[in-house]
């Protein structure tokens, strides 16, 4: 097992794993595997929109899934060029932040699968460094590195 | 014709500007749109406020539960970790991942009352925060070696937005 995450309605849970023959399966809480729902990768991470709407699988290699959480559809596939170590959904389930071991972290619009806006300047290098979004009404994303980064979420009206 | 509550509306996203644009936002007060908004600089976290100490091994995650009371923390060691977040109390360690390897991923359940981790020895628990319930298991053999190389570095404070820590951490 790599990853956890609830369902928003707090019924059920997904869990990503490495293992081709489970990689990401959804249970009930007694255990009992509802759906497994693809084998077609392995699965470093996982996060889920609040809104229901999105289910994001990271793989272990340079790509992120894009389900559609309602309909367990695969949506589509984000390349990212470099590898991924941590992904988030912001509280309003518009945007997906994506970590990586290029030192930049993304910030990405789910709907128009647009990178709205790049974070530098921390450093994590191969390990695994998380980042998520943060502070009052969500302003602001964090990431941990030799030490530690925020930025403004939205960096334009900096 | 005018859609209804429109300059409510248009009100609501002039507030949202300006949050967006006060640079140390560090309030969840109402704004008010008699004055424009912005955050002084010394209310921004930027200090250690405590260092939390007793988790025996590498951290690879903390998570603060959503209403804020507590955090958990899970990594290199076999237990995890819940604090409450008045005193940073060391309240619960729950003890049941049978691995040397660790506990790698976790995460509340939307009320709080419950909390489902991933550990390496291939089982994911879920946890009423006192009972352990075994709940599923995937082998993932030669995978979960790649794991151990995390490595997590992040300060405590800027992670929650609750009011405690904001409101007491020093300029």
């Amino acid at each position: 097992m790599s990853s956890c995450v609830w369902a928003p309605d707090g019924r059920t849970i997904v869990t990503g794993s490495f293992d081709k023959t489970k990689p990401l399966c959804q249970w009930d809480l007694n255990g009992d595997c509802l759906l497994v729902w693809t084998k077609q990768h392995r699965t470093g991470g996982l996060a889920i929109s609040p809104d229901g709407r999105w289910l994001v699988a990271m793989e272990d290699q340079l790509r992120l899934q894009i389900y559609n959480f309602l309909t367990q559809e695969l949506e589509y596939i984000y390349s990212v060029d470099s590898r991924a170590t941590s992904i988030s959904i912001s509280r309003d389930s518009k945007h997906l932040l994506v970590n990586k071991t290029n030192n930049e972290a993304q910030l990405i619009d789910l709907e128009t699968r647009e990178v709205e806006q790049k974070y530098t300047g921390h450093t994590g290098g191969q390990y695994t460094i998380r980042s998520d979004f943060g502070g009052a009404h969500e302003s602001f994303v964090i990431s941990g590195s030799e030490g530690m980064y925020s930025w403004q979420k939205l960096k334009e009206y900096g | 014709m005018l859609p209804e509550h429109r300059l409510s509306v248009l009100l609501d996203n002039i507030k949202q500007h300006q949050i967006d644009k006060c640079l140390y936002h560090s309030t969840t007060k109402p704004l008010t749109l008699y004055s424009d908004h912005l955050c002084d600089r010394s209310m921004f976290p930027t200090d250690v406020m405590l260092d939390l100490e007793q988790y025996p091994g590498e951290v690879y995650q903390i998570a603060f539960s959503h209403s804020g009371d507590r955090i958990a923390a899970c990594g290199s060691a076999k237990g995890i970790f819940i604090w409450e977040t008045n005193h940073f109390d060391l309240t619960r360690v729950l003890d049941g991942h049978d691995t040397g390897e660790g506990v790698c991923n976790m995460a509340w359940s939307p009320d709080d009352t419950m909390l489902v981790t991933c550990g390496m020895d291939r089982y994911a628990k879920l946890w009423n925060t006192a009972v352990r319930i075994f709940f599923a298991q995937v082998t993932d053999s030669h995978w979960y070696v790649t794991m151990i190389l995390m490595l997590f570095l992040v300060g405590f404070r800027l992670v929650s937005a609750s009011k405690s820590l904001t409101g007491s951490t020093s300029p």
